[in-house]
């Protein structure tokens, strides 16, 4: 395979893509100062990383033989800040998840852009997500934005749909009923999925949402989901309105997941408890063990401020925006 | 029967999804969220050709279908069913034309193809790449523009048409991208 430095000194016209990530990057720098955001460094080398079990960690040994790894998210410490008496704040950094299959949506380094809105909400953030993504635009000096041949609408606001409203009409399932287990293995066993009788019901959720919600909000050029299931949402606001389900959003753009967000949930307990139940989870799958981070729960202890929190893949925002088939194209270098 | 859990499953393993058998074509991790693990797989109905997506459960188990690969010889199209035998044991096996696709139109008499058989049945067939054939018809006229690259049709010896650039004759054999249809070379 050529190397990539060769290609683009063969074809200067490659050189684009790069110019156009520099933008975007700066881009969001430049909206980040007009909001009055302040950029916190935080270190992606740590010694006690997130220990959500969904991606693997990469460990590092040093030559004094102690045990670090890079960081999945910046979140514990830009939580910590906001402990500390930072308000505002947000970071661009590189984030580090293991992989078990190369895909064109996942790269195991990849660009987060992380940020936390002091006093608000996560409809604050659904709101922060238009106004950036069309700075971002206007900056690029777009008019329109053409993905994979469509032509995709970015303008505000964006369509929002609701975790049941979803449910009801894509799969025909009233989530509030699917809430509870049983009711849930009834309406997966008539839906014809199978070995319903052993799956959690995460599982059975998933299972739904992956095959018969989520191609259907793939399609569209913009769509925010928000309110989830509780369960769903550990470390976010319960709704006052409705306890069963939890204030949190993901928007999605041209049929690409591009954030996570919530209206964070301050509570030291449930955070440590959440911890702990992550680290069994990494037993039970045999991953990689080590202590939850006790500073982060000292600090929650002394009380993190009414926050809203959210995580974007910048590369995937990159693709969408250079007209990328696959992730790799906006990082080449990249293992 | 065999049982193959989802997360061994690889391109090309047939399984019986929905009571028909299915060829994996695709299939990529997803990991939705804490404690869920699927598989997004991409799968083809080998009764339709159909193509669809589904995804499973990690670890759930499905009945693999044992589906062999055999090369057997085209003999002749009776009615609606292509007749193949096995040049070794004279086994013939009768597979629907439309199990063939859109292929059957660039299917040779006495060449030889990979057929998919299922339970000492044709199922499919595994197309080549491409396929080498000889004109056998070729027009006077051109179409096109001369600055870009005229073309005219021809008719191979399969009774397909296609375009090919204006040097080639009647006689002339040309190899056919099997995926696109459309001529690559002559050869």
């Amino acid at each position: 395979m050529q190397s990539i430095w060769k290609k683009i000194k063969e074809d200067p016209s490659l050189k684009k893509k790069f110019y156009q990530k520099a933008k975007i990057l700066e881009a969001i720098r430049d909206f980040f100062k007009k909001e009055g955001f302040w950029e916190i460094d935080s270190p992606t080398l740590v010694e006690s990383p997130d220990p959500s079990s969904f991606n693997e960690v990469y460990e590092i040994e040093s030559q004094d033989k102690k045990k670090f790894f890079l960081t999945p998210s910046p979140e514990f410490f830009l939580k910590k800040m906001l402990v500390a008496g930072f308000e505002n704040i947000y970071q661009i950094t590189k984030a580090y998840r293991d992989q078990q299959e190369k895909d064109p949506l996942h790269l195991r380094e990849f660009i987060i852009l992380e940020w936390y809105r002091t006093g608000g909400d996560y409809k604050d953030l659904m709101r922060d997500c238009e106004n950036l993504v069309n700075f971002i635009k206007q900056r690029l000096g777009k008019d329109k934005i053409i993905y994979q041949g469509k032509e995709i609408s970015l303008a505000p606001p964006w369509p929002k749909i609701s975790c049941q409203e979803a449910f009801k009409k894509y799969a025909r399932v009233d989530l509030n009923e699917f809430l509870d287990l049983e009711k849930a293995r009834q309406i997966s066993l008539k839906k014809g999925f199978s070995e319903v009788e052993n799956s959690t019901w995460e599982e059975l959720y998933h299972q739904i949402f992956l095959n018969e919600v989520e191609p259907q909000l793939l399609k569209e050029p913009a769509i925010i989901l928000y309110d989830y299931p509780a369960p769903l949402a550990a470390l976010s606001k319960i709704k006052e309105s409705d306890s069963r389900y939890a204030e949190r959003m993901e928007f999605y753009l041209a049929g690409l997941e591009l954030g996570n967000g919530y209206s964070e949930l301050t509570d030291w307990q449930e955070q440590e408890k959440r911890l702990k139940s992550d680290l069994e989870e990494r037993r039970k799958k045999g991953m990689k063990i080590f202590d939850y981070d006790q500073d982060f729960i000292n600090a929650l202890k002394k009380g993190m401020p009414k926050t809203a929190g959210i995580a974007v893949g910048i590369d995937r925002l990159i693709m969408l925006f250079t007209d990328s088939k696959e992730i790799k194209e906006t990082s080449p270098f990249n293992l | 029967m065999s049982t193959i859990s989802t997360s061994e499953l690889k391109k090309g393993v047939c399984v019986i999804f929905r009571d028909t058998p299915h060829i994996v074509v695709d299939k990529t991790f997803v990991s939705p969220g804490k404690g869920s693990a699927f598989y997004r797989t991409r799968l083809k109905n080998l009764k339709t050709n159909n193509v669809i997506e589904f995804t499973f459960k990690s670890g759930e188990k499905l009945e693999e279908a044992p589906l062999e690969v055999k090369e057997m010889q085209y003999l002749y199209k009776d009615g609606e069913n292509l007749t193949f035998i096995n040049p070794q044991t004279y086994e013939q096996l009768a597979l629907p034309k439309e199990m063939a696709g859109s292929f059957w139109a660039l299917m040779k008499e006495g060449e030889i193809y990979q057929v998919y058989v299922l339970e000492n049945q044709a199922v499919a067939i595994r197309p080549p790449l491409k396929v080498r054939l000889k004109v056998t018809a070729s027009e006077a006229g051109a179409k096109g523009n001369t600055v870009t690259g005229a073309t005219k049709e021809v008719e191979v010896e399969t009774g397909y048409h296609l375009q090919v650039p204006l040097f080639i004759k009647e006689g002339n054999t040309i190899s056919i991208n099997v995926e696109t249809g459309q001529y690559t070379e002559r050869v």
